[in-house]
């Protein structure tokens, strides 16, 4: 569950943010002949709804619905009882509350809809068998709706790169939490654990590489373990919604620069993002980003067998690794992909 | 790290109950949310994304999940898997499943399973959820030591949550010193909610920026990991010195826990627990306190879920068997001082109820 600070900021993301995304996904429903809009939410998938409305369940799930006209409404699993936390946390203007959300969204689809409508569902193949086959059940048309969610949000907003800038922030002051000279891996996680949660982060999953040339995996530790002269740590921070990763690697006693060389590569490989085949000189390498309701989706990497296309200017999590005499290094940082006439940069350098 | 001959008996154990049933192929799917039914198959505790496992009764297991970040992880962290990153899981599965032939298949849990695989399936997907259920509840020797080391560790962190909430302090800093901590002593998972307040807090939540103040109820569940397996401690401080309102108020609450504890035994139904405690507040007048209107359960189902079954509740009939996990907490609002928390872990053993958590069922307070 998240053990960060969730609370809608109306700083940081006013409600005229949501109107404004809320009109954007009206225009592309009219593109997509698509009456009423379902975005599904749990734990791990909370996106497309946070886009739509700021809610992030810490727990349980619910599913928001979007239709042409009419109030946005929201039907949650989370207890009644949490209604003053939902409440807060969300630009919703009508909450329901079920235990069974996929019959509960399916009733008030069927009362609203007149015969002949359709619905479209972000992401209608990952949604759980429970909703989708409830929605089906109305009889009501039921079509996917990830491109048009996917239209509506490629344009960005400056709110939504602005908290990815506090993300940013917060990894990296997160990772700099770390001493350099240290042996215990746990405490090197721990460490940057407690800066990004004492910062306001979300949430916040650590893993660590504790020896780079015996095993390049970046691992949640359990139990203890030893850091090796060349380990790194990712830092995967979500800030009201917005999730980047950002990774630093540790070579101990590096008088060649071997990890500045590194930064210095992946800068000059992101410059040419979106290109999409290859990363530069980098050996293996994963670009993610957040479409619909992944937070951190895979759209294209060394391993990644279907590549998706990301918008110019869209904000992008790219993790990487090289060898630099001999040395593995793993990178990573948030980026912006390039757009007309602009190269992709970092958004914040993972310089330490 | 894992213990790998626990995930073997887990699978051994599955095997024999899908031949037992005459399933061909159980499909068990997890996301960080609720991971049990994938953890118990496939041995991944899944954070990012979310994934489903095939599994045989000849021990085959293949893992399919849609997060990449999340690969590398399955394939240290497991053994003997098949692991593939798939960015549409649901079809995927269905077009494994069919390449299986005819074969009898459940899913578990099968509402959460994704839409594209009971849309796409070549064969009715039975619902294996009760099958697995049964598993995850009757736990083996060595998962409920797993459950026993997480209870330690649980009281543990609360020395530290205690020492946390001071007053200034935001209730997000407090539980940020409690992550930090189980990080460092490696324990990579963790399910809490706190609150803090008087009269007006009804329940728990995650932490928000509230900062806790003189008088404070500070509230908390806490429940770290260990090998997977959750286990529970609820406690309740004051900021300050408490009050003797708070000190009569809290009283009923470690009656009702004395009561519920007192209850556990093989052949009785989980609704014996709950009824052990509810009749506490009924007998001081608070009957009222014990409904849905102001609390939720008396007690849940640990294991590879922080709330999983059996609910402790007056309507659930479910045998309590040795080897069960659960907590015991007659957690509820009193509207003299708020809500308050006290709980512990407990397993049914063969002659009665092992509590596992040590944490004196105190009213902790500045002067404790």
């Amino acid at each position: 569950m998240r053990r960060g600070l969730i609370e809608w900021s109306k700083t940081e993301l006013p409600e005229s943010v949501f109107d404004t995304r809320i009109a954007a996904m009206r225009k592309a429903m009219a593109a997509g002949k698509i009456d009423a809009l379902v975005a599904y939410t749990n734990f791990t998938r909370t996106s497309a709804v946070s886009w739509l409305c700021d809610f992030i369940p810490y727990w349980s799930e619910c599913a928001l619905v979007l239709p042409k006209t009419g109030p946005l409404t929201m039907v949650s699993a989370v207890s009644p009882r949490g209604k003053p936390w939902v409440e807060g946390t969300t630009y919703s203007e009508i909450l329901l509350f079920s235990p069974k959300i996929g019959d509960e969204t399916a009733r008030v689809l069927k009362e609203a809809l007149p015969a002949g409508s359709t619905i479209g569902v972000v992401e209608l193949d990952e949604v759980p068998a429970a909703l989708g086959l409830a929605l089906k059940a109305t009889g009501t048309a039921v079509v996917d709706a990830t491109d048009a969610f996917v239209a509506a949000r490629a344009a960005g907003d400056a709110a939504g790169i602005g908290l990815a800038k506090t993300a940013a922030g917060f990894a990296h002051k997160a990772l700099s939490a770390i001493d350099a000279n240290g042996t215990d891996a746990a405490a090197a996680v721990a460490a940057v654990d407690l800066a990004a949660r004492k910062l306001g982060a979300e949430e916040s999953y650590v893993a660590v590489a504790p020896d780079l040339r015996a095993d390049r995996r970046l691992l949640r530790l359990e139990g203890p373990a030893k850091l090796g002269d060349v380990y790194a740590l990712r830092a995967t921070v979500a800030y009201k919604g917005t999730w980047v990763r950002m990774i630093r690697t540790v070579v101990r006693n590096d008088s060649r620069g071997l990890v500045r060389a590194a930064t210095e590569q992946l800068a000059a490989a992101l410059a040419e993002l979106p290109r999409l085949d290859k990363l530069g000189a980098m050996e293996s390498w994963l670009v993610e980003t957040s479409r619909a309701a992944q937070p951190l989706e895979a759209v294209a990497g060394s391993a990644v067998p279907h590549t998706k296309a990301f918008a110019p200017g869209a904000l992008v999590s790219v993790q990487a690794a090289t060898v630099i005499d001999g040395t593995p290094i793993l990178i990573g940082s948030p980026a912006i992909a390039g757009s007309a006439g602009t190269a992709g940069a970092f958004l914040l350098a993972p310089s330490f | 790290m894992k213990t790998k001959t626990l995930a073997a008996e887990r699978r051994a154990k599955l095997a024999t109950k899908m031949t037992a049933a005459g399933i061909d192929v159980l499909v068990a799917y997890g996301n960080g949310w609720q991971g049990d039914y994938l953890m118990y198959v496939s041995d991944f505790p899944i954070l990012e994304g979310h994934g489903l496992a095939v599994f045989t009764p000849d021990g085959a297991c293949r893992l399919f999940l849609d997060s990449a970040s999340e690969i590398d992880r399955a394939t240290a962290e497991t053994a003997g898997l098949d692991v593939r990153f798939s960015q549409q899981i649901g079809r995927d599965v269905a077009a494994d499943l069919k390449a299986r032939g005819k074969v009898r298949v459940a899913a578990a849990p099968l509402a959460f399973v994704p839409f594209a695989l009971v849309e796409n399936a070549h064969v009715t997907i039975d619902d294996g959820t009760r099958l697995v259920d049964d598993l995850l509840m009757h736990k083996s020797p060595a998962e409920v030591a797993c459950v026993r080391k997480a209870a330690q560790t649980a009281d543990e962190a609360y020395v530290i949550f205690r020492q946390a909430a001071k007053k200034g302090r935001a209730q997000y800093e407090v539980v940020a010193e409690v992550e930090s901590w189980l990080r460092a002593h490696g324990v990579a998972d963790n399910f809490m909610l706190i609150g803090s307040g008087g009269t007006d807090i009804r329940s728990v939540t995650p932490p928000s920026n509230r900062k806790l103040a003189d008088g404070d109820l500070v509230i908390t569940e806490l429940t770290p990991a260990i090998e997977g397996y959750f286990a529970q401690i609820c406690r309740t401080l004051v900021v300050g010195k408490a009050s003797d309102a708070q000190k009569t108020a809290f009283a009923i609450y470690v009656e009702a826990l004395e009561a519920g504890i007192a209850a556990v035994r093989p052949g009785v139904l989980a609704s014996d627990v709950a009824r052990a405690e509810n009749d506490v507040f009924r007998k001081h007048g608070m009957g009222e306190y014990v409904t849905s209107a102001y609390t939720r359960v008396r007690g849940h189902g640990l294991g590879l879920f922080a709330d999983s079954k059996p609910h402790i509740l007056e309507n659930v009939d479910t045998e309590l068997t040795p080897g069960m996990t659960f907590v015991v907490h007659p957690n509820t609002y009193n509207p003299n001082v708020g809500y308050i928390m006290l709980g512990d872990s407990v397993t049914v053993t063969e002659t009665g109820c092992e509590v596992f958590t040590t944490t004196p069922r105190v009213l902790f307070d500045g002067a404790a």
